[in-house]
Formats: C-alpha cells, structure tokens, sequence
C-alpha cells in the first residue's frame, strides 16, 4: 500500500511529467491561456492517460509479451491512444459542446501528447503489475491537471502584470515555466 | 515468416477491433443535435424578433432542430419555410401542432408580404425605431424624421411597438399607392406649440417661401374643408411636402400634415379613376367584339337566306 503511495507521489510531484520529465509541452504552453480551458484539458487528458496506460499494459502483456512482438509497443501504444482520444473527443461533444469548442484543436491534439505515450511506456518499461500501472497513470495524469492548472493560473495573473514590453507573452510564460520547474525540482528525495 | 503474419494479425486485429468500438459509442452516444440547429439557423434571418414565440433565432433552431413547426418565422416568410423543409425534408405543420406562444397565422405568402411604413409627418425624430430595427432597414438621426428602406425591410414589427406616436405601420408590399411624402425640412421639436392651431393670420409669410410657388394659405383653407377637388385645381398635386411653409409660419399651423393627406386623397381618387377607367375602356372594347361578331353572325345568315335557305356545303 505505502509503495502505492510512493509511486503515485512520485508520477505526481517528484518526477512530474512536465516540469521534470518535460514531456506534454504542447498543451502545457498553448491552452494555458485561462484557467477553465486548462483544467478541463487536464481532465481529459487525465481520463485519456489513464485508460490508454491500463489498456496498454493489457495488451503489451497479454497479446505482445506471449506472441514475441515488444518491438510493436509503440505502434501498437499510439493505436489505442488515438481511439480514445476519438471517444473522448465524442463524449466531450455531446456532454458539452462549448468545452468542445474551447478546447479546439488541442483536444484531438491529446493523440501526440507525448505524456501519454510517455506513461504507457514507462509503465511497461519498468515491468509494472497493473494495479501499479494505475496508480502510475494516475498519478502522471493529476501531475499533467496540477501543473496546468497552476501554470494556468500563474498565465492569468501575468496578463494583468506590468510586464516589460520585450517579455510580454510568450518569453514571460517560458520564464515562469523554467521558475515553475526548479520550485518542482524541490520535490527531488520525497520519493522514487 | 511467423512474425510477418503475427504482426499483420495484431495489428489488423486491433485495428479493426477500436474501429468498431469507435463504431459502436459513436451509434450509442445521442446524435449531435448542434449541426442541425447550425444550419437552420443559417436560413434563418436573424432579426431576432422573437415573432415565433421563441426567444430569437438560435432557440428558435434549436427548438426547429429538434422537431418544432418550420412555418413560424413572419420576417423569413414563405421562402425561409421552403428552404427549411428542403434542408429538413419536412412540411410546415397543422396549427394545432404550434408552438403556445406562436403566432396564429403563418406568415403570408410573399406577394402578401407587407412592411413597415412611417407616417413621416407625424414622426418626432425619436430614433427608438432606429434602434429597434434589426435589419437597420430605418434610416435617420435623432431630431429629424425617419424612414423606411422597402427593400430592407423584413416586416418583423419590432419598430411598431416602441414608437410613441404610432406613427408606423405595416402596409402590403403589393399596395400600388404609395404617396411617400418627399419633406425635406423636418419640424423641430421644440417648435411644438401648447395649441397645436391658432388660426391662420394671412400673413402670406408660406407663400413667399413655397419653393413651388402655390397658396399655402388658400390651399389650407379647401384642405380644412376637405375640398380636394378646389385643392387640386389650385396646385395641391404639385405641392413637393419640404416642409418650408410649416417653418414660415408664425401661428405654426401644421401646414405639410394638411397637404400631405390631401395628396393622398387626390392620389387615391386617381387611382380610382384609372382603373375605373380601364373598366369603361375594357367594356366598351368587349361591346365592339360583340357586336361585331353578331353583325357577322347576321350577315351569313342573310347570306344563307338568300342563297335559297341552303347550307354551303349543301349547294
């Protein structure tokens, strides 16, 4: 139960997948505009991550391991993630069409969030049992929401912010990411 | 070569597998309503005038989207009904399937198409209807009078309500008549007396302002009288309603309101004449053919008798 804890503390905090891992960039710089927008990307990319991690680990073990073929992992990972991202895609739009709408081109853009490759990799690289794959996944995946939500946040109060002209936008939000990082490195030694 | 084919049936598999749960959730998952409501918003013509009994037009799609009568939308009129039951297959409904709120009558045709006209002598100039209008079909300043662009004009009513001197109405697009009074001064507001009329003093102040050269003081007294006939003997027909003769006088007598339903008046009376006319003519022209046949009708007959009672063909 504790190493539970541990490896879930670790995917959220220790080596958070953004600011530690730097994996999942894309949507870390271009939907963290506003707040709203950024949390429900991290809820969707949470329920993306989480199911195409567990799926994956089913199918790495159950049909790739006994058949020989690990070499297809990647190919076969990028498969699931991108059905779904179609699913997700397709709920988001009945549930509520104006996230739909929000979210735009970020959301099928979920598909080539190298995070969530990056989870179901690692998991099946560190030989990982499923319960632990879940806790991993998860725990990468409320890492992935935190970051956004904070970096988010942190985007919102810059906009109102006497920024020097040659900072402002971009350059200040590569700024805070970089800052946002070493305050994560802090994490370094809480867990594995 | 084991390989090769494993790689193939994993791959395929999985494929084809997804695909059919994509299949699957996509049948499951209620139909996207949003891309109806989309596009029957777009033949819609956004006048958000709320006639339908819905509050503006994307309620009303929504509502049309999921299966409301077609028929409700007055400013759209029969062509906005055509293209809405081509796009959704689906013909306008009976009336007791409406909306509570909806209005009774479905809109007319459009040759029945009627649209809004400002009785611009009564106009104040308060721009409310300007503001109003949904389709900016009334053109105007505060201060001075407004009016109606006919072929912007969607019908929608919206400009009636606000105006506080009723001065607008809805008149048939097909009526012929249509005096549109061409005034080119508008009469301040604030030169609104406490008594509308004092009596004329014949100053003769009008008729040395009247761009047309007429009487306005004679013409006032055959148009209190309703002497349209005298009226018109005098000129009234080329009185161009600027308005001058209102601003001259010093008893502000309302001068440009008395000429202008005199014109209408006589321009009715005209048209009346016309078409009485093109009666007489039509029947006159009917009597001719008619005699004429007749007297050719006889003449064979004569013919006929003459030639011993036989038939051409029996000769």
């Amino acid at each position: 139960m504790q190493e539970l804890g541990l490896i879930f503390v670790g995917a959220l905090l220790v080596n958070n997948f953004v600011l530690a891992q730097f994996l999942g960039l894309c949507p870390f710089m271009g939907v963290t505009g506003q707040y709203r927008p950024a949390v429900a990307m991290g809820m969707a990319t949470t329920f993306v991550l989480t199911l195409s991690a567990a799926t994956a680990h089913v199918l790495y073990h159950q049909l790739l391991q006994p058949l020989g073929l690990e070499f297809l992992r990647i190919i076969v990972f990028i498969v699931v993630i991108a059905s779904v991202v179609q699913l997700t895609e397709r709920v988001l739009r009945n549930t509520s069409p104006l996230l739909h709408q929000i979210l735009g081109i970020y959301l099928p853009l979920i598909t080539t969030n190298c995070a969530v490759l990056g989870v179901a990799l690692l998991a099946v690289g560190k030989d990982m049992s499923f319960s632990r794959t879940i806790v991993y996944s998860i725990g990468a995946a409320a890492g992935f929401s935190l970051v956004m939500a904070l970096f988010a946040a942190l985007r919102e109060r810059l906009d109102h912010a006497s920024t020097p002209a040659a900072f402002r936008g971009a350059p200040i939000a590569l700024v805070t990411a970089g800052i946002l990082s070493l305050a994560f490195m802090g994490f370094a030694g809480l867990a594995d | 070569m084991g390989v090769f084919w494993a790689i193939i049936g994993v791959m395929g598999g999985l494929g084809l597998l997804l695909g059919l749960g994509l299949v699957w959730a996509h049948r499951r998952l209620p139909p996207d309503g949003s891309t109806i409501a989309d596009a029957v918003e777009a033949l819609l013509p956004q006048t958000q005038c709320a006639q339908c009994g819905y509050p503006g037009c994307r309620p009303y799609a929504e509502a049309v989207a999921d299966g409301a009568a077609i028929d409700l939308c007055p400013p759209g009129g029969a062509e906005t009904v055509e293209a809405l039951g081509r796009l959704l297959g689906r013909q306008p409904e009976p009336p007791q399937n409406r909306h509570p709120a909806a209005p009774q009558n479905p809109p007319a045709p459009a040759s029945q198409a009627a649209i809004a006209v400002i009785d611009e002598t009564r106009c104040i100039g308060c721009y409310l209807c300007v503001r109003a209008c949904p389709v900016d079909a009334i053109v105007g300043a505060p201060q001075l009078m407004h009016t109606v662009l006919a072929d912007q004009c969607t019908g929608c009513e919206l400009c009636i309500e606000p105006c506080p001197v009723d001065c607008i109405s809805l008149r048939p697009v097909a009526d012929p008549v249509d005096i549109r009074p061409i005034r080119i001064m508008a009469r301040p507001r604030n030169r609104q007396p406490e008594h509308p009329e004092l009596s004329c003093i014949r100053c003769g102040a009008c008729q040395t302002l009247c761009p047309e050269a007429l009487f306005p003081q004679e013409l006032l007294w055959y148009a209190r009288n309703e002497a349209w006939e005298a009226a018109a003997d005098r000129g009234l027909d080329a009185c161009i309603e600027c308005g001058l003769c209102n601003q001259a006088c010093p008893s502000n007598i309302d001068l440009l309101t008395h000429f202008s339903r005199g014109r209408q008046v006589l321009a009715h009376q005209a048209q009346a004449r016309t078409r009485a006319e093109h009666a007489r003519e039509r029947y006159g022209k009917h009597q001719e053919r008619t005699l004429a046949r007749q007297a050719e009708r006889d003449n064979r007959r004569r013919e006929r008798l003459s030639a011993g009672g036989q038939r051409p063909w029996q000769r």
